[in-house]
C-alpha cells in the first residue's frame, strides 16, 4: 500500500518519462526556464521504497486502520438547507479507504498551510492597522483572514468532535509521513526537489521515527552535504514561488485550483490583466518579458504533456 | 478550468431519457425537460424534469476519465454504503458501469439533492455561518471516520467486479456475515492519470 503509488510512478517514468517544465509556472525561473529530467526523481523513488516501510506508526493499530472520507471536500460538493444543515455531499469519484495516518489532513479548500499563524493555530484576526490600509490591501487582508479562519475553525471543530482524526493529525511526524506518501505517489510534474526534501527530513529524524522498531533498521538515505544544501535551497525557492502565486491569486480573487465565483469572473479577469501588465512593465529585459508571456501563470496549460 | 473538455463524447440523449424515466418507474412521455446542469465545455450532468415537476439527475463520465468501469462502479458503491450509514448522499436510482446499453455511455441516475449549493453562497456567508457549516461538515466526517473497513482500496458491490479481480469482503456492522460490498482496486486519480492507465501495476486492495 505504501509502495503502490511509488511503484506506479517508477513504471510510468521508465516507460513514458520525458523532461518537463515545472508544472507550477512561477517555479520555472528558478531553473532558468529549462526543462527538468525525471531521472533524479526515479532515483529518489527507489530510495523512498527502501525507507518507507520503516516509517509506519505503531500505536495498537489505530493509525493504520483503513478509513474513508470525501476525496475533495469543498463548497461546490456540498448542499445545505436554509438552516445550513448539510443536505447532501456529492461527487465521490476516485474515493478510496486509506490507513488513517495517511488519510488524515485538512481538506484542501479549508487548509492554509505555509502560514505561520495557521500552522501555530493562533486565533486569526484582522491586523490592528486595518482601517488605515488602502482598499486593495484591505481586500487582501480580508481574503487572508477568511483562509486562516477556515483552517482554524476546521482544526478546532475536529479537536472537539472528531478526536480520532485530531489525534492522527497531531501525531508525531504525521505531516512528514503524509508528505512522503503524497509526493512519492503523485504524478511527476517536473519537480525533483520536493520528495527529496522530504527524504532529507526523514533521514534527519530517522532514529525518532523508527524508535519503536525493535530491529533498529539503519537509515537507507544518504545524501552528501552539498546535495542536501542544494536541495533545501531549491525547495525554499520553490516554496517562495508558490507563496507568490498564492499572493497573486489572493490579489486577483482566484480560489484553489483556479476557482472563481461566476458573478465575479469579469472582475477577476480584469485584475488578472492588470497584474500581467504590471509584471511586464516591471520586467527588466525583452527576454524576461518573453518568458513572462510564454509561461504566464494563469494561462491554460497543455495537459497532454503532463499526462 | 478547461481541462477534460477536449474530446466530445457521443451518446444517445433520447435513450438516456428513457433510462432516466424508467429508473424512477415512469415512461419517457412523463419527461418534460432534459437539460444541462452547470457550466463548462463538456457537460456531464443533466437535470431531468417530469411533467409533475419531479426532478432527478443523470451523470455521465468525462471522456478522459479512466478506468471507466471501476470509477462508476466504485462511486455508486461508495455512495450507497455511506447512505446506508446515515451520511447525506444522493440516492442512486440506477447506473451502468459500461457503455453497453442503449444510451452508449456509462451513467449514474440519481436523486436531485435538495438545498443550495454551498459554492453559490460561500463567499457571502458571515463568520458565524462559516463556523456552523465547518462544524457540521466535521460532524459528518466524524461519523465517516468511525466506519470500519477491512482493507485499503475503493469500495464496490461485489457483483460489479470481474471474478478474477482481487477484493476483500466488507462484513456487515454486526460482523455476522458479508455485506454486498467489498474493497477492490484503488481508483484514486494519481494511480490512473493520463498514460498511467496503460500500466499493469498493482492497485489491488491492501490489508
Amino acid at each position: 500500500m505504501l509502495a503502490a503509488g511509488a511503484n506506479k510512478e517508477i513504471a510510468y517514468l521508465t516507460k513514458f518519462g520525458h523532461p518537463l517544465h515545472p508544472f507550477h509556472r512561477l517555479r520555472r525561473e528558478i531553473y532558468d526556464y529549462q526543462k527538468i529530467s525525471p531521472s533524479e526523481h526515479l532515483h529518489n523513488l527507489q530510495i523512498y521504497l527502501q525507507a518507507v516501510h520503516h516509517t509506519v506508526p505503531s500505536d495498537d493499530g489505530h493509525l493504520i486502520r483503513p478509513t474513508l472520507r470525501h476525496p475533495d471536500l469543498q463548497p461546490n460538493n456540498v448542499f445545505v438547507s436554509e438552516n445550513l444543515d448539510i443536505t447532501g455531499l456529492i461527487d465521490w469519484q476516485h474515493s478510496a479507504t486509506l490507513p488513517l495516518f495517511l488519510q488524515c489532513g485538512i481538506p484542501n479548500s479549508l487548509q492554509n498551510y505555509g502560514d505561520s499563524i495557521s500552522e501555530s493555530l493562533t486565533p486569526p484576526e484582522l491586523p490592528e492597522n486595518f482601517d488605515e490600509l488602502n482598499e486593495t490591501q484591505q481586500f487582501e487582508q480580508v481574503v487572508l483572514l477568511r483562509r486562516r479562519q477556515l483552517h482554524y475553525f476546521y482544526v478546532a471543530a475536529t479537536a472537539k468532535l472528531n478526536t480520532t482524526h485530531y489525534n492522527a493529525l497531531t501525531h508525531e511526524f504525521s505531516t512528514l509521513r503524509r508528505k512522503l506518501f503524497d509526493h512519492a505517489s503523485s504524478p511527476w510534474e517536473g519537480d525533483n526537489v520536493t520528495l527529496k526534501a522530504d527524504l532529507i527530513k526523514l533521514a534527519q529524524n530517522w532514529s525518532d521515527i523508527t524508535a519503536n522498531d525493535a530491529t533498529r533498521p539503519p537509515c537507507p538515505i544518504s545524501f552528501s552535504e552539498d546535495e542536501v544544501r542544494d536541495c533545501l535551497r531549491l525547495n525554499a525557492a520553490q516554496v517562495e514561488a508558490d507563496e507568490q502565486l498564492q499572493a497573486c491569486r489572493d490579489a486577483i480573487g482566484i480560489g484553489p485550483e483556479g476557482w472563481v465565483p461566476v458573478d465575479q469572473y469579469e472582475e477577476v479577469r480584469q485584475r488578472e490583466s492588470k497584474l500581467k501588465a504590471d509584471a511586464l512593465e516591471a520586467a527588466e529585459s525583452e527576454e524576461e518579458r518573453r518568458m513572462l508571456c510564454e509561461h504566464w501563470i494563469f494561462d491554460d496549460f497543455d495537459e497532454d504533456e503532463y499526462s | 478550468m478547461l481541462k477534460h473538455f477536449e474530446r466530445r463524447r457521443l451518446f444517445n440523449v433520447s435513450e438516456l431519457k428513457h433510462l432516466a424515466a424508467s429508473a424512477v418507474g415512469r415512461s419517457v412521455e412523463d419527461v418534460a425537460r432534459f437539460e444541462k446542469l452547470g457550466e463548462g465545455g463538456f457537460n456531464r450532468t443533466f437535470l431531468v424534469t417530469m411533467h409533475d415537476k419531479f426532478q432527478l439527475v443523470v451523470r455521465i463520465l468525462y471522456p478522459t476519465t479512466e478506468p471507466k468501469k471501476l470509477v462508476i462502479a466504485s462511486e455508486v458503491a461508495t455512495m450507497d454504503f455511506l447512505r446506508s450509514n446515515g451520511i447525506p448522499v444522493p440516492k442512486i436510482y440506477n447506473y451502468s458501469a459500461t457503455s453497453e446499453n442503449p444510451a452508449g455511455t456509462e451513467y449514474l441516475i440519481m436523486e436531485l439533492v435538495r438545498g443550495t449549493n454551498l459554492g453559490d453562497i460561500w463567499f457571502d456567508l458571515s463568520e458565524k455561518d462559516r463556523i456552523t457549516v465547518v462544524t457540521r461538515l466535521v460532524e459528518l466526517e466524524s461519523r465517516m471516520f468511525a466506519l470500519p473497513f477491512p482493507a485499503s482500496g475503493s469500495l464496490y458491490y461485489s457483483k460489479d467486479l470481474d471474478e478474477a479481480t482481487r477484493r476483500v469482503n466488507v462484513p456487515t456492522i454486526d460482523l455476522s456475515h458479508d455485506s454486498s460490498f467489498c474493497v477492490g482496486p484503488d481508483t484514486r486519480l494519481s494511480l490512473w492519470y493520463g498514460r498511467r492507465t496503460k500500466l499493469g501495476v498493482d492497485r489491488d486492495p491492501c490489508k
